[in-house]
């Protein structure tokens, strides 16, 4: 019985953390370049009071086994790289990623990754994030310039009023093998880990790296109805399973009562 | 006396068992691939029974032929089987889910051993190999699948996996010859001594299978269970209220 109540208090902690998973996914509905996470859960480990195959009293071998599992266990929270909503915001230095790849901010001093382009200008007239990181190789745009170009394949040009290029930088975009793998530290930035593989620098539109949007963002990818369901099942689940406690809690009220 | 005590502890006993196999379903209602467990009891009736057969005598007048077996209701838990009914499919879009549609499983090599599972939410691991979440290596034809980086993967209907086009790997889908023989090892796979067979189950990319678990049908074991189990309890009560009651009589003296 005691086996049963905690096999249930396994089973609220990983719906506890399937909900978490997606709270934060609706927290962050309308954050750009946001990819969704999913908590995957597995089963936790079986005890085995019969093995398949045994021989029982009148010498016959069991066909079957009898084996107890003692609950659930989240194993990953799996992020989904899908591609976002994209919005035409009308602003130059907006920069959308059509297909993998992600840009490279510097993050002190440290390569970090990132698909949300709402670039800005710095005080230096260097191109940075909304939280100040400059992109990656820099990008000073002269104080001269009227305007700035994007072209798909990651040209940036800082032209004059005659159309004269004052400054230009090629920007590489980078892919992972394993994009889920990379590490989420918040402010929209991944950094490179073991287990999402070294990034691979390409040009945007070569091979499998997606192509440049000036003017757009990607908004996230999560999906509200999607989230609503999965919130709704979690819920049921945690539900279930604190019956199937107040059950085995009661049958241990019975046991209990039988000695009087 | 006695023995009516015993009948009660040994139903009381095979409940909470059934309880505890009920709750771990419970626990496991949204693993991704996880097939539910029953139970089934049996009484041991007979080999109860068959302790009190005193030799057999041959003729008739000798009485004791068919001496008065005692009847002694004692269940206990004889079988657990999996049900390995198909769970529904969810849609998620990542391609790299896979759905099993059929009977079949997906074969995993884990350390030297290859285990089987019906959990298709696969991902790729730093080395460009098709794992598991727990990083086990999925296998097809025989061996682990390398996945060229940054290409469209598609799986179709029969396994066969291509990137850009390119016939990759078949994957490896089996079934087993008797599933009864099928033991679960946690981290959603089973292990299995027996004969595989060819399946001719279908994969769907894109798709993850719930698991089989029913609410409503585990709700209702569940209190079916503790109604049994508060009525054994009764029955133990009963039968230690009568003991008292004849061990309270013998031992007083009638005025």
């Amino acid at each position: 019985m005691m086996r049963s109540l905690w096999t249930a208090a396994t089973g609220m902690v990983a719906q506890q953390t399937h909900i978490d998973v997606l709270s934060n996914n609706l927290a962050n509905v309308n954050t750009q370049g946001f990819k969704k996470s999913r908590a995957e859960f597995e089963d936790l480990m079986y005890q085995t009071m019969q093995i398949a195959g045994a021989t029982n009293q009148a010498g016959n071998r069991l066909p079957t086994g009898m084996q107890v599992g003692l609950g659930v266990k989240p194993v990953t929270v799996h992020k989904f790289f899908s591609q976002g909503t994209f919005q035409n915001t009308g602003n130059t230095l907006d920069v959308a990623i059509e297909g993998r790849g992600f840009f490279r901010v510097d993050y002190n001093g440290e390569d970090a990754y990132t698909r949300a382009g709402a670039f800005e200008l710095d005080s230096d007239g260097r191109l940075v994030t909304a939280q100040g990181y400059p992109l990656q190789p820099e990008f000073v745009v002269p104080p001269e310039t009227s305007s700035v170009v994007i072209t798909e394949q990651g040209r940036f040009s800082a032209l004059d009023k005659n159309g004269v290029e004052l400054a230009g930088v090629d920007v590489p975009i980078y892919d992972f093998i394993n994009p889920p793998g990379l590490n989420a530290i918040g402010k929209n930035l991944y950094l490179e880990t073991e287990g999402s593989g070294a990034a691979v620098e390409g040009v945007p539109g070569d091979d499998q790296f997606g192509t440049l949007s000036q003017g757009y963002l990607e908004g996230s990818n999560v999906e509200l109805v999607d989230e609503m369901v999965g919130l709704i099942v979690g819920q049921r689940a945690y539900e279930t399973n604190s019956k199937a406690m107040t059950t085995s809690d009661s049958m241990l009220q019975t046991a209990i009562n039988v000695k009087r | 006396m006695r023995d009516s005590m015993f009948s009660a502890l040994f139903g009381a006993m095979s409940n909470e068992h059934r309880v505890d196999i009920t709750a771990n379903n419970l626990a496991n209602i949204n693993t991704t691939g996880y097939k539910r467990d029953s139970c089934a009891f049996q009484d041991t009736f007979l080999r109860f029974a068959h302790d009190y057969v005193v030799d057999s005598k041959p003729f008739i007048r000798d009485k004791d032929l068919f001496p008065e077996p005692k009847i002694m209701a004692r269940p206990r838990l004889s079988e657990e089987v999996v049900d390995l009914s198909q769970g529904a499919l969810q849609s998620t879009g990542n391609p790299l889910d896979l759905a099993i549609n059929g009977d079949g499983f997906f074969k995993i090599q884990k350390g030297a051993d290859v285990f089987y599972t019906r959990d298709g939410s696969f991902e790729m691991s730093p080395d460009g190999q098709l794992v598991t979440s727990e990083g086990y290596p999925v296998l097809a034809g025989g061996g682990a699948v390398n996945i060229p980086p940054g290409g469209e993967v598609s799986i179709d209907e029969s396994g066969v996996i291509r990137v850009d086009g390119q016939n990759v790997a078949q994957l490896d889908i089996v079934e087993i010859d008797d599933p009864k023989g099928l033991k679960k090892e946690g981290e959603n796979l089973f292990s299995f001594d027996g004969n595989e067979v060819p399946s001719d189950s279908t994969v769907k990319q894109g798709f993850i299978e719930k698991s089989n678990v029913e609410i409503v049908t585990e709700m209702v074991s569940m209190i079916e269970s503790q109604r049994t189990f508060e009525m054994y309890q009764k029955m133990l009560t009963g039968t230690d209220t009568l003991d008292k009651t004849v061990i309270d009589k013998v031992g007083s003296v009638r005025a």
